[in-house]
């Protein structure tokens, strides 16, 4: 047998890890969000929602009708969206799926370099992350063929998305691994960390070096911005008629329906062009940081906090052995067995809080401090404890799935035939005893909160444990719940599922998530009841 | 108190894992043997509730268990042959989790979890988190959570996988004592485990029961058809195509051959020299084995 070279060894494990991530259930899932989620967020032409917009001096909002190089930059504009919000959350956790299921094991007795190895999920990683965020590109030509205005231009339409999608697919895919491999980071934690430090970084600092004050022009592409967004900004802005500033971009809604001017945006200069290959660089520091970090599934190095309080596998010398031959299953005192349905959802709602992470202990302070601060300031706050549920809750309709648990759990005399319905008993009466203070703030207040606080965390409970069930991992749900939680704190009133990040409290909505959260778990008893016959 | 009438499993890509299989089992230990594929996992987790049949029906104590299955919940203890655990909790949480599954709670749970983490050698470990258990530690948790409700019923799925020989023997022992007033149905590869504590024996093949005896039994239909015969190395793989070997040991003399046979009189001339030697059940094991495959082969 001849040595394995470097290369064959390193494309054998790239195209097991492209194969295995095309197969799997939750990939398509993620293809079908993707591509109705940028359907719904490239608005059409004729409401108050538009992707780039900007105020001219006499203080009219225009936004551009949608020709192809308008829908190039919208298409684009939603690309950086998916990367700031979803694609590391995509991503992440792949490392730790291999230590998990025993892999990192065999690659481990493999001749594979941690290398090679980091470097097949980087590309197998980017790949899956460019043909996602591609998606929208074939949306963007759908909507122009459906309403567009003048003639299609290929390369004005085809290049912002181009320009944005290897940086940013490389960067995110990087620091993916990077916290996947160190530890502390690699653990539930680690994905609200990046939400709370990871997406400020990669917005709000580029855009800080590249204008003299947070809401003026830019002046200059920054040195760091491998999103693109002031990449795309710049190009914008460079296309504004004479006169106009203001520029917002995204999924923004109007007051009023903005007026539609003929728009196109400028070329791309080489500047651009130059400062986007630079930013493929950015991705080469968190890589080699996580093949320095990287442990190559070796468990004698683990942490030393780990080794401390006796967690290595490698220690399992029991501290004394009895004497052969000695049971004692005759002297267990007898036990009065009474399984019922409120034992199980008790079970449930109880393992919920011992399995969470550490990020549980914020959940109570998150609650109370929403809870008391002036009117104003309840959004914020409440975005915070709303934020803090997602790693305790994303996984709980597949938890027995992931863990491999499923025997032990389905065989015990408590747990109803729905384990769809008992997941959801479980986890909504641990949401409506984590956000009490918020629902008596609503009751002392006089406040509809009272009751659009209980009636939203259902529909998060009904989610939460369908899209689990449904896609068998936590993504699908965590994905939707961040992006209706960004739009609902950004003022989009229909998608604030609890009632507590809009200014104002309606109905409407309260009624749609009911409903949406009746039917995501209709769906999943559905898919249960299918699966069980199936399995018969 | 076990009665199975004609289970039948096919799966969706057409494998069919049990035909036809009936048993009845009153209490004691089953030891269930059979090669890789045989359907031992497959019978097991249906009577353990966990897989429907695709035909065929079961009854505990006399109640029909696929329109009841609660009423053998109540009564079943099951370790899987694979199972995953909580990594984040600890010993004793995950069995207090399993506990209040079972119905159990207060401190008739409390006191059960602490007897039992006792019973499999867990106490010193029973505040640490089953992330760093090794697989040994984490089979005993296994085992102690089959026992966690004072179960009728248990079914054990290659139990002692994992476990170091000192830690095997107690819970062979444990397995013993426990068959006093309930079933146990054992299914392992180690016939050794079987041997020292089965009442009956089922063998499984490609689906089917094959034989259902006492280790009695086997041991007595082998008799006469153990052979032993000392060889020279260079001789060694030419015998080895001929006859079914239950064993090999190099020592000074040559390579002792352990094999099984239908008799003496059907032996090739080159085991004449071949010694009869009293079987063991691995023996008789492998003599059943190559019965139903000539049978298989006839047919």
């Amino acid at each position: 047998m001849t040595a394995p070279r470097f290369g064959s060894a390193w494309r054998a494990q790239v195209g097991a890890e492209i194969k295995n991530r095309l197969r799997s259930p939750a990939s398509l899932v993620a293809f079908l969000v993707i591509l109705l989620g940028s359907y719904w967020a490239i608005p059409p032409a004729n409401g108050r929602a538009s992707s780039v917009s900007w105020r001219l001096a006499d203080g009219r909002m225009q936004a551009p009708e949608l020709s192809s190089s308008y829908l190039g930059i919208a298409v684009s504009v939603l690309m950086i969206i998916f990367f700031l919000l979803a694609a590391f959350y995509l991503v992440a956790g792949s490392v730790k799926r291999d230590r998990e299921r025993g892999v990192g094991l065999l690659l481990a007795a493999s001749p594979l370099g941690k290398t090679a190895y980091l470097g097949a999920k980087l590309v197998a990683h980017m790949a899956f992350l460019a043909l996602l965020s591609l998606l929208a590109v074939p949306v963007g030509a759908f909507h122009f063929l459906r309403s567009g205005v003048g003639s299609f231009e290929w390369w004005p339409f085809l290049s912002p998305a181009l320009l944005v999608v290897l940086p940013a697919a490389a960067f995110v895919s990087a620091m993916a691994l990077l916290f996947d491999v160190t530890p502390g980071l690699r653990s539930k934690g680690g994905l609200v960390l990046w939400f709370l430090v990871g997406m400020p970084l990669l917005s709000a600092f580029p855009a800080t070096q590249s204008r003299e004050t947070m809401d003026g022009p830019v002046q200059r592409l920054p040195a760091f911005d491998p999103l693109g967004l002031v990449m795309n900004q710049y190009v914008i802005q460079s296309s504004l008629p004479p006169g106009a500033g203001g520029v917002s971009t995204g999924y923004v809604i109007h007051k009023e329906a903005p007026e539609r001017v003929s728009w196109r945006a400028a070329a791309m200069p080489p500047a651009v062009v130059a400062s986007r290959v630079f930013q493929l660089l950015w991705a080469v520091l968190p890589f080699l940081a996580a093949v320095l970090i990287f442990d190559r599934f070796d468990p004698a190095r683990r942490s030393g906090r780990a080794r401390k309080s006796g967690e290595s596998t490698l220690q399992t010398a029991p501290e004394s052995v009895p004497p052969l031959g000695v049971s004692s299953l005759v002297s267990l005192a007898p036990v009065q067995m009474r399984p019922n349905l409120g034992a199980a959802i008790w079970a449930e709602t109880r393992l919920l809080w011992e399995s969470a992470h550490a990020v549980k202990w914020l959940l109570l302070p998150a609650a109370l401090t929403a809870a008391f601060l002036p009117a104003a300031a309840v959004p914020f706050a409440s975005s915070v404890f709303l934020l803090l549920l997602v790693p305790v809750i994303s996984e709980v309709g597949c938890r027995e799935e992931l863990a491999g648990a499923g025997p032990l759990v389905f065989s015990q005399p408590a747990v109803p035939s729905s384990v769809v319905l008992w997941k959801f008993a479980a986890v909504a009466c641990f949401l409506l005893a984590v956000s009490l203070p918020l629902t008596l703030r609503g009751v002392f207040t006089g406040s509809l909160q009272a009751l659009t606080v209980p009636l939203g965390l259902l529909f998060v409970a009904a989610f939460a444990v369908a899209a689990a069930s449904l896609s068998g991992g936590g993504k699908l749900f965590s994905g939707a719940f961040l992006l209706l939680w960004y739009l609902g704190l950004n003022g989009l009133a229909g998608a604030d599922f609890s009632g507590l990040l809009a200014p104002t409290v309606t109905w409407g909505p309260r009624l749609g998530f009911t409903l949406a959260g009746a039917a995501w778990l209709a769906a999943a008893i559905a898919w249960e009841k299918r699966r069980f016959r199936s399995a018969s | 108190m076990l009665t199975i009438h004609h289970l039948t499993k096919r799966y969706s890509n057409g494998t069919e894992a049990l035909r036809d299989v009936s048993l009845e089992l009153g209490e004691g230990v089953l030891g269930l043997l059979g090669p890789n594929g045989a359907g031992k996992t497959t019978l097991l987790s249906i009577l353990a509730t966990v897989t429907r049949p695709t035909s065929g029906t079961f009854s505990w104590q006399g109640i029909d268990v696929l329109r009841e299955p609660q009423s053998l919940r109540r009564s079943l203890g099951y370790l899987p042959q694979d199972f995953g655990i909580y990594e984040r909790l600890t010993a004793r949480e995950f069995l207090l989790y399993l506990g209040r599954l079972k119905g159990l709670a207060g401190a008739d749970l409390d006191r059960r979890v602490g007897e039992l983490l006792e019973l499999v050698n867990l106490h010193h470990a029973a505040n640490r988190r089953l992330g760093g258990f090794s697989g040994g530690m984490r089979q005993r948790v296994g085992i102690a959570q089959a026992l966690l409700g004072d179960p009728r019923l248990l079914i054990v799925d290659e139990p002692t996988v994992g476990l170091d020989p000192e830690e095997r023997v107690r819970f062979r022992n444990l397995l013993a004592e426990a068959a006093q007033g309930r079933l146990i149905i054992l299914s392992t590869h180690i016939v050794s485990d079987v041997e020292a504590i089965a009442g009956q024996i089922a063998i499984l093949r490609a689906g089917r029961i094959v034989a259902l005896r006492t280790p009695e039994e086997l041991l007595r239909s082998a008799v006469g058809r153990v052979f032993e015969l000392v060889t020279a190395p260079e001789h060694l793989a030419e015998l080895q195509r001929r006859v079914a070997v239950s064993n090999l040991a190099r020592r000074a003399d040559g390579v002792h051959l352990r094999f099984v046979a239908g008799s003496r009189s059907t032996l090739d001339p080159a085991f004449a020299a071949a010694r009869e030697v009293e079987p063991t059940l691995e023996d008789a094991y492998l003599l059943t084995e190559l019965e139903t495959r000539s049978a298989g082969a006839s047919s």
